[in-house]
């Protein structure tokens, strides 16, 4: 039996108008030069320097890393640091827009013979337009399609609530999107392209069932997956096809790589949501990178009232933000305003062991007990009940009727865990270095 | 623009139910029997509520006090424990019995436990077998229980188990309980009865009880939907057991005796379906 919840999905009101607009570029980008921990740039630029739209800004520091383009024409103003949505202050490029936007050389022209690439090109290829999946985790599309795998999996799913940006841009771009598949297809030797689409986005999946039949694939597969939350995030889909040699990227990305394979345009925008009861105007948007999230709201027409929280990504799993300074990333799938009478804190009560936690978890743990036994400080217990397994969707916590930071002491369970784990690992290096020594 | 907004981490929605919502819906679906019982005896009912009432109420006041706790009475579990105890004590037992019957219920089922999950059998039916126990005469005093229930013998009775039956179909219809627990319980249960002609010394808003309320409540059944299939059907088959040993309120004594052994029942039934080894097989170390 497939666990989840049917939350109210809320995506009429971006839906409304699912074509496109590309804004006008905002007058300051910022653009952060690292993606996570372990993937950043080196500036290439300096302050003062002129640039062109699509003209590369900073180096790969290393194998896994990425080129990094800017988003728009101007003058670079700063190297400074930007508070990150989710990594803290992170070093960025400052650039201040010009009146005029000029373009580099090759943006926007078709590649010739782009369908004679190697698998070697095209991962030099996506390092080069620095390409990253559009996944809050943003790796490395290069990093991704390095993996040599069976199947190749499209995740068209947006279980969480408000976000529209995949399925709007699906309405508007399947051929592109199928196209992006099939270069990631070939990049990865991959023998079949699946593509995962929710009941909710039935036209979507109709639409590109029409395109398969249509350039007669007959390794492109659709399958449809309830629209239960957590089912169709990346997570979920993993362990579903934990057997299978499979790669997953989303549908984003895909259509990114087809921009920067078949047109030559690196990895300079993305569509973005920007909704919530609080946005006057609630709609996608191409934002491009390094746009603050100010600016991205100010494209909804601006709030319709004071917010109770600005979340960046959806409210299950997004990162609640503490002002709007934040830019646009690859990862930045949706900026959502909400009203203070949907996210305020709701007062705690004692564990009535409902056992609804239990009925909603997809990894089927036990989240009562090993919340019990990490309020406990008993690690070990929460090992035994599964804590590891925990994939932090949030549900727990949502449906606990007795209001218990479930999802926090799950969070902590597994942190204490890895701590214990890491802490074990070093004092067998130094037993070890202990005995060499003696 | 406004700056600084509140922050906190994911999920940012929780559901709109709430454990006293739940609770306080138990309460609402005993109102029916109430109002029949209140019009049928409205001096002896007021009397047995009110002073069982105040003695769960005082008791756990007492003990909040004593173990330097916050008493939470508005969830509404005491009223709902000292409702269904009234139902089933006589309503002419001595003011006395009735007030130290419903402390004891508390003290030892809520307020002395107050271990992992609050508490170790439901409080109700725990009073109700200590009265049981304490007295010689059982059999009497189950017959008194209830406000002198007589099968279907007439109006009142009928009105009553019909009062309890719309009570339960209203939890159920508002999901308070699951659907299976009451139906395989009450399936369980009448079936052999009207089958094999069976005797039984239980009746049968008794048994709505049980099927209803009792397995519903949270704080004693296990943790997990499965768990609480196997709680009920094992409740059924220790019911029609106990009653053809001829014990007294054979389906008291059952959900007690499985209330003992609940938590071995979680642990029994500790949810592992895709999670561990999945998790193996995806963790970074294994890619």
């Amino acid at each position: 039996m497939i666990q989840g919840i049917r939350l109210e999905g809320k995506k009429e009101a971006t839906l409304l108008v699912w074509t496109l607009k590309r804004l006008d570029p905002p007058k300051k980008v910022r653009i952060p030069l690292r993606q996570s921990a372990d993937v950043f740039s080196k500036a290439r630029v300096s302050p003062g320097d002129k640039i062109r739209t699509g003209e590369v800004l900073a180096d790969p520091a290393n194998p896994q890393s990425v080129f990094i383009h800017s988003s728009v024409t101007g003058t670079v103003t700063a190297i400074t640091l930007v508070p990150h949505p989710f990594l803290g202050a992170v070093e960025a490029v400052e650039i201040e827009t010009a009146l005029h936007e000029q373009k580099t050389v090759e943006f926007g022209i078709e590649r010739k013979q782009w369908e004679q690439l190697s698998s070697e090109e095209l991962l030099k290829l996506f390092q080069e337009s620095g390409l990253l999946d559009m996944e809050p985790d943003m790796t490395p599309v290069h990093a991704l399609a390095s993996r040599k795998v069976k199947t190749l999996i499209l995740n068209a799913c947006e279980p969480e609530p408000y976000q529209t940006c995949e399925h709007a841009l699906m309405m508007s771009h399947s051929p592109e999107i199928l196209k992006g598949g099939e270069i990631l297809r070939k990049a990865c030797g991959a023998e079949r392209l699946l593509v995962v689409i929710q009941d909710d986005k039935l036209e979507v999946a109709e639409t590109i069932k029409s395109k398969i039949f249509l350039s007669k694939w007959k390794h492109v597969e659709i399958e449809i997956v309830p629209t239960l939350y957590p089912h169709g995030k990346e997570s979920m889909i993993r362990r579903k096809y934990a057997k299978e040699s499979a790669s997953i990227f989303n549908v984003a990305t895909a259509y990114a790589v087809y921009e920067a394979v078949v047109n030559q345009k690196p990895f300079i925008e993305r569509v973005v949501t920007v909704g919530g009861e609080c946005v006057l105007e609630p709609k996608n948007i191409w934002a491009r990178v390094g746009m603050d999230f100010e600016a991205a709201i100010k494209s909804g027409k601006g709030f319709l009232r004071p917010p109770g929280k600005v979340i960046m990504g959806g409210p299950m799993a997004g990162i609640a933000q503490e002002n709007l300074e934040a830019p646009v990333t690859a990862g930045v799938q949706a900026v959502l305003a909400l009203p203070e009478e949907l996210t305020r804190p709701r007062t705690e009560e004692s564990c009535i062991r409902s056992g609804e936690c239990v009925t909603v978890c997809p990894v089927e743990i036990h989240p009562a007990f090993i919340t019990l036994a990490v309020e406990q400080g008993q690690m070990d217990l929460a090992r035994d009940y599964g804590v590891d397994a925990c994939i932090e969707c949030g549900n727990c916590t949502y449906i606990c009727p007795s209001k218990r930071p479930m999802a926090d002491l799950l969070r902590l369970g597994k942190g204490q865990r890895l701590s214990l784990a890491s802490k074990k690992k070093r004092s067998k290096k130094r037993d070890l270095f202990f005995l060499k020594e003696k | 623009m406004i700056k600084n907004f509140p922050v906190s981490p994911a999920p940012h929605l929780r559901d709109a139910e709430t454990s006293s919502a739940k609770t306080w819906r138990f309460v609402f679906a005993l109102i029916p029997l109430c109002i029949v019982l209140f019009v049928q005896h409205p001096l002896e009912a007021g009397r047995t509520f009110g002073a069982v009432l105040a003695a769960a109420f005082l008791t756990d006041a007492a003990f909040s006090f004593a173990l330097k706790k916050k008493a939470d009475f508005q969830d509404g579990s005491l009223v709902l424990w000292a409702l269904l105890l009234s139902l089933l004590l006589p309503p002419d037992i001595n003011l006395v019995c009735l007030l130290l019957f419903s402390s004891a219920a508390v003290f030892l089922g809520k307020a002395f436990y107050g271990g992992r999950m609050g508490v170790w059998a439901h409080p109700a039916w725990l009073g109700y077998a200590l009265f049981i126990l304490s007295i010689s005469q059982a059999g009497k005093a189950e017959a008194a229980s209830l406000f002198f229930w007589n099968p279907f013998t007439d109006l009142w009775s009928i009105l009553m188990t019909a009062a309890l039956f719309l009570g339960g179909l209203f939890l159920v219809i508002r999901k308070n309980t699951a659907w299976e627990t009451p139906l395989l319980y009450l399936l369980l249960v009448l079936i052999p009865c009207i089958l094999m002609d069976l005797e039984t010394r239980f009746s049968l808003p008794l048994i709505l009880l049980n099927a209803f309320w009792v397995l519903a409540d949270s704080a004693v059944v296990p943790c997990s939907r499965r768990g609480r299939i196997y709680f009920s059907i094992a409740a059924a088959l220790l019911t029609l057991v106990l009653d053809l040993l001829s014990a007294p309120s054979a389906p008291v004594f059952a959900v007690l005796i499985l209330n003992s052994l609940t938590p071995w029942m979680d642990e029994w039934i500790l949810p592992q379906g895709i999670s561990f080894e999945a998790h193996v097989r995806t963790s970074p170390e294994a890619r």
